[in-house]
């Protein structure tokens, strides 16, 4: 099988990222509305205004998995954003030249997007550290959440990895320019 | 970019056109009008030659030199 052009390998992994990223906004949409509604349920609870939710779903707005789902929509959007970049670097693939400049615009953005979700999990992780120290940790629930403060080697190579082929793509674009214009 | 390349003027002088330059030199037409109108970043030696010996001038009568900035200076900035 073909891996570049229509019909290829690439388009199948494009049609493969199309579908995930519409899966993904749909699992954004309903993470925001549970978040939503706990943002809701913790401002009635400390100042009684606003609307009062079902006993039922505050019950489940308690649950670990639940309130470590802020989270989780970061984790979401970084996704979204990553998988993004990724199908248009596909699209160029796809069209038979990957070597243009935007291409290294894209592997730059996946890199930052990739070590900014790392440091929003280490502050998450802090402030969860921090809830579970000042108001002690939710006991009704079959999930557990723990704060982690582990070095995630692998996203921080990956970072480091795609900076330097960001690097090599621009160059690699810059001297294709210059060797397309040298008469 | 500050190097100008003076190919218009050239060829008013010597009354010849960019069509009969190209099948003399043996350039694309799409070339040479790269090179004309000043997007071309480099230009070979073999192309300089093949253009003075045609031409009947030196590789100065075609290249000039001037302080202000060319079209194409400020797509070069984002990538150097």
């Amino acid at each position: 099988m073909r891996t570049l052009g229509p019909g290829s390998l690439t388009s199948l992994l494009k049609l493969f990222l199309d579908i995930a990223i519409i899966v993904l906004w749909g699992l954004l949409v309903m993470a925001s509305l549970v978040t939503l509604a706990m943002m809701f349920a913790g401002v009635y609870r400390v100042t009684g205004m606003g609307p009062e939710l079902p006993e039922s779903l505050l019950r489940f707005l308690q649950l670990d998995i639940v309130i470590a789902l802020p989270l989780g929509v970061a984790a979401i959007i970084a996704i979204l954003f990553i998988s993004d970049r990724l199908r248009r670097i596909l699209i160029t693939l796809i069209q038979g030249d990957p070597f243009v400049p935007e291409n290294a615009g894209h592997l730059r953005a996946i890199a930052i997007a990739i070590a900014v979700y790392q440091i929003i999990r280490y502050g998450a992780h802090g402030i969860i550290a921090l809830i579970f120290t000042l108001f002690g940790r939710p006991v009704e629930s079959g999930v557990s959440v723990e704060p982690q403060f582990g070095l995630n080697l692998g996203a921080w190579v990956a970072v480091i990895a795609l900076l330097v082929l960001a690097e090599v793509f621009r160059e690699g674009t810059r001297l294709r320019d210059e060797q397309k214009y040298t008469i | 970019m500050a190097i100008r390349v003076t190919l218009d003027r050239m060829l008013l002088e010597r009354r010849m056109s960019l069509t009969e330059l190209c099948d003399r030199v043996g350039i694309t037409m799409a070339n040479l009008s790269i090179l004309k109108t000043g997007k071309a970043k480099a230009v070979r030696f073999s192309t300089l030659e093949a253009l003075c010996r045609e031409l009947d001038c030196q590789p100065g009568d075609l290249l000039t030199y001037t302080d202000e900035p060319g079209e194409d200076d400020d797509e070069d900035e984002g990538t150097d």
